[in-house]
């Protein structure tokens, strides 16, 4: 029973390969999306807070497959040429941007008011004072929220799979119409996504470890 | 083509409704029984529940569908769609709900319960008085999220050939290419939902919150 | 909902997305497939090298992943056919695997040249896409599991029987068609709704008749229903509308194919995926 299994798996994991990759990109897309709405709503004008409050209540509210599919169906249509790969990608940064956006203005907002006010008292302001003393404290804190978002960003791609990107989903989906055997397959894939993110999980504990507490 | 879209995604709203629906309450309860296992003092429970919950929290939800409507076939059980999505939603939802649980309970916590006891109350006194209401209000913010989580995830249906929302919206799609619309009704739609489940738990926190 | 036409929903949506003003200009660019400078796809591809073809990957025999994830299928062969009319060599293609539903986006917005995907000729969507004449020759065929005891059509129009069907409209239709008191499953690829079938949670399913012969002809709980629904069908090669250049090659090169300088690599893709030679098309060629 399990040689099913055995027999397509350098095949799945030819698939299990793409989703880390399209992780990994999308994870540094969104890290970066969410910086700069959690800037814009803690600190920018109201310019900047109105559009960052609105793409948040948008990501929020709207289901992922509603927005992939969005993606491959809608531009499209309207004349904008995206295949798979690079929609599924900036689909995924930026409905997870906003979720790494709350991760990173609760660590700013974690940070003590002291820190500040011994930054101040110190002579620091603006930049200097955010980018001593603040920043890297919120980047501290930030730590394991930001490794369980990414996790929630790695189950996140298997939605890409319905509209073709070969990732480890579509490659188990694959598999299983060819061989028909639907249990032994999609519990493999189950359980190739549990290694990769019980992996990371185990980063952020070893990071909540390492790391010293502000 | 908006106005005449919405007739057939109301036609799936009451399937998201009864999903998003059983999926919260059964999850709700599910939780309880995880918490309860992961809070034991049989050591082996306490495991076999952190296993469960790292195998549901580490697996994608649409593969978990995918298993329990086609796996599950195969294997001689059949499973409906709406059973085998509902299923893993709240196998994973239950599992989340259990750590919010847990996490509004161990910050209560014990210090609490000494000063209840303190106070000469018995134990499970102490817990329904200070702890439990306490843990009521800390927890309610994360089942906010859990529950539009929930609303979004059940999306995922569609797939299985469940007519929620989603599913009709796509066939539509099909029928009329009126893409830019139709998505437009949906996205409002998922909206308008999101937003009454998060208004309702704020009315639940606030008529909580004045109790106290 | 047919009282909508698609091209004038397709056309609100272009404005909505793009804008007032750049829409008026934009519209009848959009709205023709050759580009800004007039240049024909047909002189693009040739300048480019290589094809650009959407395709299935789940719909066996015509296209459809080997176990290390190659194209191979009848519809792939025939598009290598073109490429090799094209360039002198068959492997100047790269294939863009789509669903049912994918595989116009990928033709109207000019991510492909064209597409083949066991698509079957209907008016409704040669409103949105254009045809090349028939490359072959298909039909609606109902698959079914042997132990659900269906011998024919009538047999199936009952609530205890559930179908899997295609995400497109024309599926629906025949579905309440001919059997309206079926329950239905729909789902997005050929593989999948004979997954469906093969676990149980459906015990028929329509397709293209040679998807259906060849799911039947290679397990052994299927067979096939001997009522075709409907008429014969034709499978064809699609596009962006409006290229009468590109459209006038494409529809050439298939013609050739069937009737001409083309016929032996067609009857040997022929014979290699179904068995047989091709239908007579001329009295001079032996069937």
């Amino acid at each position: 029973m399990p040689n099913v299994l055995f027999a397509n798996l350098p095949f799945l994991l030819r698939g299990a390969i793409v989703t880390l990759e399209l992780s990994a990109v999308c994870a540094l897309l969104a890290s970066a999306i969410g910086i700069v709405a959690a800037l814009a709503q803690s600190y920018g004008n109201l310019v900047a807070r109105g559009i960052a409050l609105i793409y948040l209540y948008l990501m929020r509210g709207t289901p992922l497959l509603v927005m992939v599919f969005a993606a491959y169906y809608l531009l499209p249509y309207v004349g904008i040429d995206v295949d798979p790969t690079t929609g599924g990608a900036l689909v995924v940064s930026l409905y997870f941007g906003a979720f790494m956006s709350e991760v990173f203005r609760a660590a700013l907002a974690s940070v003590p008011r002291g820190q500040w006010d011994a930054g101040r008292a110190l002579g620091m302001h603006g930049r200097r004072l955010m980018g001593i003393v603040i920043v890297p404290q919120a980047l501290r804190l930030a730590g394991p929220p930001f490794i369980n978002t990414c996790i929630m960003l790695v189950k996140g791609t298997s939605l890409v799979s319905v509209i073709g990107l070969a990732e480890l989903t579509l490659t188990g989906r694959e598999v299983v119409e060819r061989t028909l055997a639907p249990f032994q397959v999609f519990g493999g894939v189950a359980l190739i996504y549990l290694v990769i993110c019980y992996s990371l999980s185990l980063c952020g504990k070893a990071l909540e470890t390492r790391l010293p507490h502000a | 083509m908006m106005a005449r879209a919405m007739p057939v995604l109301l036609d799936g709203l009451a399937v998201t409704l009864e999903l998003s629906a059983l999926a919260i309450v059964l999850s709700l309860i599910w939780g309880v029984v995880l918490v309860l296992g992961r809070l034991s003092h049989l050591r082996p429970l306490r495991l076999a529940c952190a296993g469960y919950l790292q195998l549901v929290r580490n697996t994608p939800v649409l593969v978990q569908m995918y298993f329990f409507y086609f796996g599950f076939a195969m294997a001689g059980l059949r499973l409906s769609g709406f059973t085998a999505g509902l299923l893993a939603m709240v196998l994973q939802n239950g599992g989340y709900m259990s750590e919010i649980y847990r996490a509004g309970i161990e910050t209560v916590g014990a210090r609490q319960r000494e000063a209840g006891l303190a106070l000469g109350m018995r134990p499970f006194e102490a817990f329904q008085i200070v702890i439990f209401p306490q843990a009521v209000r800390l927890v309610l913010p994360p089942m906010t999220n859990q529950f539009v989580a929930i609303v979004k995830d059940t999306a995922l249906v569609s797939t299985l050939s469940v007519a929620d929302m989603m599913f009709r919206a796509r066939l539509l799609i099909d029928r009329t290419a009126a893409a830019f619309e139709i998505f437009a009704d949906l996205t409002l739609m998922y909206l308008v939902l999101t937003a009454a489940v998060a208004l309702l738990m704020r009315a639940a926190e606030w008529r909580l919150g004045a109790v106290d | 909902m047919q009282d909508d036409l698609p091209s004038q929903a397709r056309r609100r949506s272009l404005t909505l997305g793009i804008g007032g003003l750049a829409a008026a200009a934009a519209l009848p660019a959009a709205a023709d497939a050759q580009t800004a400078g007039g240049e024909s796809r047909l002189e693009t591809v040739t300048k480019r090298g290589k094809l650009l073809v959407a395709t299935s990957s789940t719909t066996p025999p015509l296209c459809y992943a080997d176990k290390d994830g190659t194209l191979i299928g009848f519809d792939i062969d025939i598009a290598r056919i073109v490429a090799k009319s094209m360039f002198g060599d068959p492997e100047k293609i790269e294939f863009q695997v789509v669903d049912s539903s994918g595989r116009w986006p990928a033709v109207l917005s000019g991510r492909a040249d064209f597409g083949i995907a066991s698509t079957t000729i209907y008016p409704d969507r040669a409103m949105r896409v254009a045809f090349t004449t028939r490359y072959m020759d298909s039909g609606q065929s109902v698959l079914v599991r042997k132990d659900a005891m269906i011998g024919s059509l009538g047999d199936l129009n009952d609530p205890r029987f559930t179908v899997a069907d295609l995400s497109n409209p024309q599926m629906a239709d025949r579905a309440k068609r001919f059997f309206p008191k079926a329950k239905l499953l729909t789902f997005d690829t050929a593989s999948a709704m004979m997954l469906a079938v093969k676990t149980g949670q459906a015990q028929a399913m329509q397709m293209d008749t040679p998807v259906v012969d060849w799911y039947a002809h290679n397990d052994e709980t299927f067979k096939v229903l001997p009522t075709l629904l409907g008429n014969v069908q034709n499978n064809a090669i699609f596009m962006k509308p409006g290229d009468f250049t590109w459209w006038l090659y494409l529809d050439t090169v298939v013609k050739e194919m069937r009737t001409g300088s083309r016929y032996d690599e067609y009857s040997a893709a022929f014979n290699k995926w179904f068995g047989r030679n091709p239908p007579p098309e001329r009295f001079y060629l032996n069937a």
